[in-house]
């Protein structure tokens, strides 16, 4: 599946009233949400009969509890399963698997030894590279004194993975019998953040705060050092090692943060230790409320409306507002630092004239948060993304996306502390761009053509003032609107069409039992691909699961109210034949938890032609399970539990004949199928196609007819083809409105 | 830009099982689109009526939208809260539904539903002290993976009835049916 997203953060223009280094930027940083990650587990082509036993799956994926429950497996061929989160992964997700988690959790916990090189991410671009000591040595982010960030030990690691390979429980663990209320009560703790992958649980050794719901502020003046993680164990050598003053600065900036942190692991420790009764006391409770642990993460009762359901006493044992310039969460690279290390874009703003400063956050890759440009020459400061109203608003988000891992979702804002004079909108701050692009290419050729080529383009003289080239700019936003117009809304692309469905569960009634939910699962036509955004509300929109309505779904209504906004691409390959089909499951829970099968339902629709007149009031699906013998009838009524039933192939009607499945012209009653309740779904849908570009430039500029029989000469074989496939297909569209409702 | 106007009030709550409401809405969208004019967020008046289950609040809404895609359509997300005599006010139904795909006039019955309580002692918190359990993060609304952990129980409806007015789709080859 192709992801694309869209940037709309725009830069800010500002013009400073006082002096730069007045500047000061209010950062905020939060953690929002994750989401877990689809494990990654090969669809094994399992058919009807060939599933493994339940068995083998709870072994695997849970205690015994779920013993009586089958996992489901459809036999489908189709490339929607081939992938890495096919429908085997999705039905995973109910089984929690917490006891290898909460092993590996104990022991990456554990405050470890003082030797050891900082697990930091892997992928991150700066903290793989190198810094080079004046003395011509080169230090790596590794060193072998003791710093903050060897809290969770390379040993640890080595020991979680043992551990989950490992059947046979660790001896260690159950000689360190005293330790284990503290180790459990910290495992606790990461249950708000689900610990996966190795460099997770090492950021989240090192960012607890961060992770368990509070806010990173840090304040940054112009051109202010925060060191990064690696920055600070290059500088934190012996004094000696640095040569140039800055080095020498630097050395003392890292003494003081170094100082500061191991200040915070005594106070820690001491904390630890005076609380160590109480601890119990918290480990205690929390085993007792182990069964409710899921819900309570997710909600917090009334009135106590604040952001986080985390309680603080329960995640840190100080509290300590200012804790990234501590962790070396937030870090900046400025003009001082050298170009070497700078982002390639700064070697070409230092040649305009800027000064540049970048501010970046350590979340498991680096990730540029802000980017500040001043030009003394203009008195103005380029900010990208724009400064949010307040630091408190964080509109901005920014999602850590990585394989095998949870992918989390942070927010930040940042504001001046001094009032700023806005002077640019995002339209000009792209033409001063294009002023600097063509001042460069004039210093750049020095041949007279092409000085003179840009002087047409920007007629005004090099030595304007600000306020004449934003006059100038101003006239110019007003001259290109249209054209910019037509460029800027999100059209597919050439002979592709996009079709976005409004999807939306809204009650089920009439099944056997409560507590009911519904799973579905959509299944795009060939050569269709899938778009989210990068804002999308459900990461992965193709399955998904309503909540779970309690007391609802027999006779009362169940409300379910879920709606999502699936988008796709349809290839030139696309045949309108293929149908998108949308899988329904309805479940209900037991008091003990235990799932049984309601219903399955199935809706199926062309992505262009037009849907059924009611779909956009809401659709009545009816659905059905099988009636199974009188066993499977005392089976579900005593036990539980899903049944082996291939709907997918039953709805597409792809039952093998040498199979004893379900077919809907079997007499045999045992191989029949009942209704149960029904589902109200509704769905709308908008096409988008390539608009015909051509023409509507044609129509805006005024050409005249000569102009356009020359343009319609110069169309290619192809765009006649495709404008005939178009022609052909908006016809059977018509026609198909006319007869088939 | 293609335009939206969103032209409607929020006519009435049914079917909810308390009597003095209120109701705040919020529209959202993606990032592709922007407030010209109107209000993003609004709330009603308190509203009761002890002789049938309904509470009328004809709120207004009169929002000009515009959006440079068409992914992140707007969605609209009510929140009904219940007030008491004590003044204290608490959630009893969280709906959304998506802003209809065609112009013209639409009824929009919005099926809300309320977190269910954890447990007997908070259920007798809700039916004695007043109050219930609210989302402590809003976002919890949207994401679709593991939402079958959130247990909730039915609600009442809402009824929106809009008007929509859209304007320079068909430039951008945009079409609804």
């Amino acid at each position: 599946m192709q992801e694309k997203s869209r940037d709309t953060k725009r830069t800010g223009i500002y013009r400073l009233s006082g002096k730069i280094t007045d500047l000061r930027l209010d950062i905020k940083l939060r953690h929002l949400s994750e989401w877990l990650p689809v494990p990654k587990l090969d669809y094994c082509g399992a058919g009807v009969y060939s599933t493994p036993p339940a068995s083998s799956s709870t072994n695997e994926f849970g205690p015994a509890i779920w013993g009586d429950c089958f996992i489901f497996v459809p036999t489908c061929d189709d490339p929607i399963f081939s992938l890495g989160y096919g429908k085997q992964a999705y039905y995973n997700y109910y089984y929690p698997a917490t006891v290898s988690l909460s092993n590996s959790r104990r022991s990456c916990s554990t405050l470890a030894g003082s030797q050891g090189q900082v697990p930091t991410s892997g992928s991150s671009r700066r903290n793989n590279s190198t810094l080079t000591s004046p003395r011509g040595r080169v230090f790596t982010s590794g060193s072998s004194r003791r710093s903050y960030g060897t809290l969770a030990s390379p040993r640890g690691h080595v020991e979680i993975s043992d551990r989950s390979q490992e059947p046979v429980p660790d001896p260690e663990l159950d000689q360190n019998r005293p330790e284990e209320a503290e180790t459990e009560t910290e495992s606790q703790e990461q249950n708000k953040w689900n610990v996966v992958s190795e460099a997770s649980r090492a950021f989240y050794a090192l960012n607890k705060e961060l992770c368990n719901g509070c806010t990173a502020n840090l304040q940054i003046a112009w051109q202010q050092k925060h060191f990064s993680r690696a920055e600070l164990e290059t500088f934190s050598q012996q004094k000696h090692a640095y040569v140039t003053p800055l080095q020498r600065r630097y050395h003392r900036y890292a003494q003081d943060i170094l100082q500061l942190q191991q200040h915070h692991l005594r106070m820690e420790e001491q904390q630890q230790e005076l609380a160590k009764e109480e601890l119990v006391h918290v480990y205690r409770k929390i085993r007792n409320s182990k069964r409710w642990r899921s819900e309570s993460s997710t909600m917090s009762w009334f009135p106590n409306g604040s952001n986080s359901s985390v309680s603080m006493s329960q995640v840190s044992f100080l509290e300590d507002p200012n804790f990234a310039a501590r962790t070396c969460l937030i870090h900046t690279l400025v003009d001082a630092d050298g170009e070497e290390h700078l982002p390639t874009e700064a070697r070409q703003l230092h040649a305009d004239g800027f000064q540049v400063m970048y501010v970046y956050a350590d979340l498991q890759e680096d990730t540029l948060l802000v980017t500040l440009r001043y030009s003394p020459a203009l008195g103005l400061l380029y900010v990208y993304p724009d400064f949010t109203c307040s630091a408190d608003d964080m509109d901005y988000e920014v999602k850590i996306d990585r394989v095998d891992d949870c992918r989390q979702l942070y927010c930040y804002g940042f504001q001046s502390t001094q009032p700023l004079e806005a002077v640019g909108a995002e339209e000009w701050s792209l033409q001063m761009e294009a002023l600097m692009l063509n001042t460069r290419n004039a210093k750049d050729h020095q041949g007279k053509k092409e000085h003179v080529q840009s002087n047409e383009q920007v007629p005004v003289p090099a030595n304007a003032t600000s306020q004449e080239l934003l006059d100038y700019f101003h006239r110019q936003r007003s001259l290109s609107k249209e054209l910019r117009v037509i460029s800027n809304f999100a059209t597919p692309a050439k002979r592709m069409r996009r079709v976005s469905l409004l999807l939306d569960i809204q009650e089920a009634q009439h099944f056997e039992h409560p507590n009911i939910h519904v799973r579905y699962h959509i299944q795009p036509p060939p050569h269709t691909l899938v778009e989210t955004t990068s804002t999308g509300t459900n990461p992965i929109p193709l399955r998904g699961a309503t909540s779970t309505c309690m007391d609802a779904g027999d006779s009362r209504c169940a409300h379910l109210a879920h709606c999502w906004q699936l988008t796709l691409l349809c290839e030139e390959q696309f045949d309108p034949v293929h149908l998108l089909h949308i899988y329904f499951e309805v479940i209900s829970i037991d008091g003990w938890q235990r799932e049984r099968c309601e219903g399955y339902t199935h809706f199926a629709c062309s992505l262009v032609d037009p849907l059924p007149p009611l779909s956009g009031e809401g659709l009545r699906l009816p659905c059905i399970r099988p009636m199974g013998n009188w066993l499977d009838t005392l089976n579900r009524y005593f036990l539980g539990g899903r049944q082996n039933f291939d709907f997918v192939a039953f709805f597409r009607g792809r039952s093998k004949p040498q199979c004893n499945l379900y077919s809907r012209l079997s007499l045999d009653t045992v191989n029949a199928m009942r209704n149960t309740g029904s589902l109200l779904f509704r769905i709308r849908k908008l096409q988008q196609r390539q608009p015909e570009m051509l023409h509507q430039l044609k129509m805006q500029l005024g050409l005249n007819s000569i102009e356009e029989s020359e343009t319609d000469k110069a169309s290619t074989l192809g765009e006649v083809i495709a404008a005939f496939v178009q022609a052909k297909d908006r016809i059977r569209e018509l026609l198909g409105r006319s007869f088939s409702y | 830009m293609a335009e939206v106007h969103i032209i409607g009030q929020i006519l009435k709550a049914v079917d909810f099982a308390e009597p003095h409401l209120y109701c705040t809405w919020t529209l959202q969208s993606g990032s592709a689109w922007r407030l010209i004019q109107g209000e993003l967020h609004g709330q009603t008046h308190v509203s009761a009526n002890r002789l049938e289950s309904c509470s009328d609040f004809a709120a207004p809404l009169d929002i000009h939208l515009s959006c440079a895609a068409i992914q992140g359509w707007p969605t609209l997300l009510v929140e009904v809260h219940a007030v008491n005599v004590l003044q204290q006010s608490w959630p009893v139904g969280y709906g959304f539904a998506h802003i209809p795909a065609a112009p013209g006039a639409h009824r929009l019955e919005i099926n809300t539903w309320k977190v269910a309580p954890n447990g007997w002692w908070q259920s007798l918190r809700e039916r004695f002290g007043g109050g219930g359990a609210s989302l402590s993060k809003t976002d919890l609304l949207f994401s679709g993976v593991e939402r079958y952990k959130l247990q909730t129980r039915s609600s009442g409806k809402i009824i929106a009835d809009l008007n929509l007015i859209f304007r320079k789709f068909e430039e951008y080859g945009v079409e609804f049916n």
